[in-house]
């Protein structure tokens, strides 16, 4: 795995007094979305990796009380937090081991399924575990996978704080060896890990000054504001992160512009029986 | 209108007539998406603009089911009667389709939503446009379209063929005046028609060799073959339009990658249920 703070830009809440954030709450639907189109029902059993937790608990959702949800996390810290959250929503069918998602893991079940999301971007192999992963899925089971893609975010007309924070955001992706491009990339991935060539579909949403767009892009900077100033991209001032999500809106409204969010894209595959 | 098009109205030498086109079919999902998010219910009335073969009515045809009615137009006769064979071979009863001109529409306010896939993007003025298809609903109606953002579509890793074709196509809608970025500023035209700020998702289809993108891409180039050679931006021996196809397949072989068509946006809002800001 890269630094942690690379992981938290992407949305994960660092801690349970935290409220979901904005992009986490975008990126719910599209899962939401993603397994009702891929086929996850009632009943499955699921192997689902390296979330915190959020994707196994909407995996939970759909299998029910007759299916089972296992997630992987690849801490104590992460296992408690994600236990907790599964306790809250009352999903009883869902728990958490830690483990390494790069070995070998300690158990050799089948599952109907096996899902992730913003996981196999920070992977130095993504194919050779996606492999590994995937002998713990049936014959006929299902993959599914989703991972972003940052280079598409663009305001339209062209909005200089939009613009900005977008390039910041590229830069922080580079130099940490994260691909900010990575979601495209699991077509080839699926298919160097002997899976079935995937479907695949791109998600993301547009915001105009008075969506949740501004906020989303503040949030996302406030998390690589660390990032931003060891790298001399900006400095604190220049950022001026606690007025960032204003000056966004501001010139938003101004300009009648609207942003997109990141896009995440959707990899799907059904193992051949 | 521009005589440019992505999408040929008509079938293709060798398809049926029921089949929908490529783009049609690359599409159908994210709209019957957007549509049932958007709040499209049986039972209403629906107008589709500039419905070309009818694929997008015959979508809300099947939302609206036997108790709604989609009724679409066009501006021309040969897709109001193309479409209109389609829906009969289909033995639809709830979708018919007439000839119209946008700002002579023979509507009164009576309908619960207007829909529209991939057609301002053709338009001059769609704000203007917009506002004629709004006075055709009732109060608190829906609104409902789709336009790609052009400038969005890729190959990773970079497939040259693919995007050399991709090179020509934007080059052929760029000298056609075409709006590239239409489904982004579907938030403006909505505003600019006294909407208020649509909600908006993005959606687009990614696919690899095996998928129909080449096939999609080599038939929008074959329709703008024509415009490509009287402009100068490519001539007939460079497209090798009967090879297109293969050539971008054997592409993505090589590069073992994916091309994305452009997305396709989806914005909808609703007319206040006063409508004064119409009048």
């Amino acid at each position: 795995m890269t630094s942690e703070s690379t992981e938290f830009q992407l949305g994960h809440p660092q801690s349970e007094h935290e409220t979901l954030s904005v992009l986490s709450r975008t990126f719910q639907t599209f899962t939401r979305q993603q397994f009702a189109e891929a086929g996850l029902k009632e009943g499955m059993s699921v192997l689902e990796i390296g979330s915190g937790g959020d994707v196994a608990l909407i995996a939970g959702e759909f299998v029910g009380r007759s299916g089972s949800v296992v997630g992987i996390e690849q801490s104590r810290a992460a296992v408690d937090y994600a236990t907790h959250h599964a306790a809250v929503r009352g999903l009883d069918n869902v728990k958490f081991i830690e483990a390494h998602i790069e070995q070998d893991l300690p158990f050799d079940t089948q599952f109907d399924a096996l899902v992730g999301r913003i996981i196999l971007m920070f992977l130095p192999s993504p194919a050779v575990t996606l492999r590994r992963l995937a002998r713990h899925v049936r014959p006929g089971g299902l993959v599914i996978f989703q991972e972003p893609d940052m280079s598409w975010a663009k305001s339209v007309p062209s909005v200089p704080s939009v613009e900005q924070a977008a390039e910041w955001m590229q830069e922080v992706f580079r130099v940490s060896g994260a691909d900010s491009e990575f979601g495209p990339k699991l077509h080839g991935i699926f298919k160097a890990a002997g899976l079935p060539a995937p479907q695949m579909r791109v998600d993301g949403r547009i915001y105009g000054s008075e969506g949740d767009g501004p906020a989303l892009l503040a949030e996302s900077i406030r998390a690589m504001l660390p990032a931003i100033e060891q790298l001399k991209l900006a400095t604190a001032d220049e950022v001026s992160i606690k007025t960032l999500e204003d000056r966004i809106r501001v010139e938003l409204g101004a300009a009648d512009a609207s942003m997109s969010s990141p896009l995440l894209v959707s990899a799907w595959a059904r193992l051949p029986d | 209108m521009t005589n440019v098009s992505m999408h040929s109205a008509g079938a293709q030498p060798g398809e049926t007539v029921d089949e929908p086109s490529l783009s049609a079919r690359a599409f159908e999902p994210y709209t019957r998406s957007v549509f049932l998010q958007a709040g499209l219910e049986p039972g209403m009335r629906v107008l589709d603009a500039w419905s070309a073969g009818g694929d997008v009515a015959f979508i809300a045809g099947e939302i609206v089911g036997p108790y709604g009615e989609v009724v679409g137009f066009d501006q021309s006769p040969e897709p109001v009667a193309y479409a209109s064979r389609r829906a009969a071979a289909r033995g639809l009863a709830n979708v018919r389709f007439v000839q119209a001109d946008v700002a002579a529409l023979p509507f009164g306010a009576e309908f619960d939503a207007v829909v529209g896939r991939v057609v301002l993007i053709y338009r001059l003025d769609p704000v203007s446009d917009l506002k004629a298809l709004l006075r055709c609903l009732k109060p608190g109606g829906l609104v409902v379209f789709q336009e790609t953002d052009l400038l969005t579509g890729k190959t990773v890793p970079r497939a040259p063929v693919v995007e050399e074709v991709r090179d020509w196509m934007l080059d052929a809608f760029a000298h056609a005046g075409i709006e590239m970025e239409m489904g982004h500023k579907l938030y403006q035209t909505f505003k600019a028609a006294g909407l208020g700020p649509p909600r908006m998702e993005i959606d687009g289809f990614i696919g690899g060799v095996e998928d129909i993108s080449p096939a999609l891409f080599a038939r929008v180039v074959r329709t703008l073959l024509p415009q490509l050679e009287a402009k100068g931006l490519a001539t007939a021996e460079q497209v090798q339009i009967d090879t297109l196809e293969d050539r971008m397949r054997a592409d993505l072989a090589k590069t073992g990658g994916v091309m994305s068509t452009p997305l396709l946006i989806g914005a909808w809002s609703r007319l206040s249920a006063s409508s004064a800001n119409l009048a």
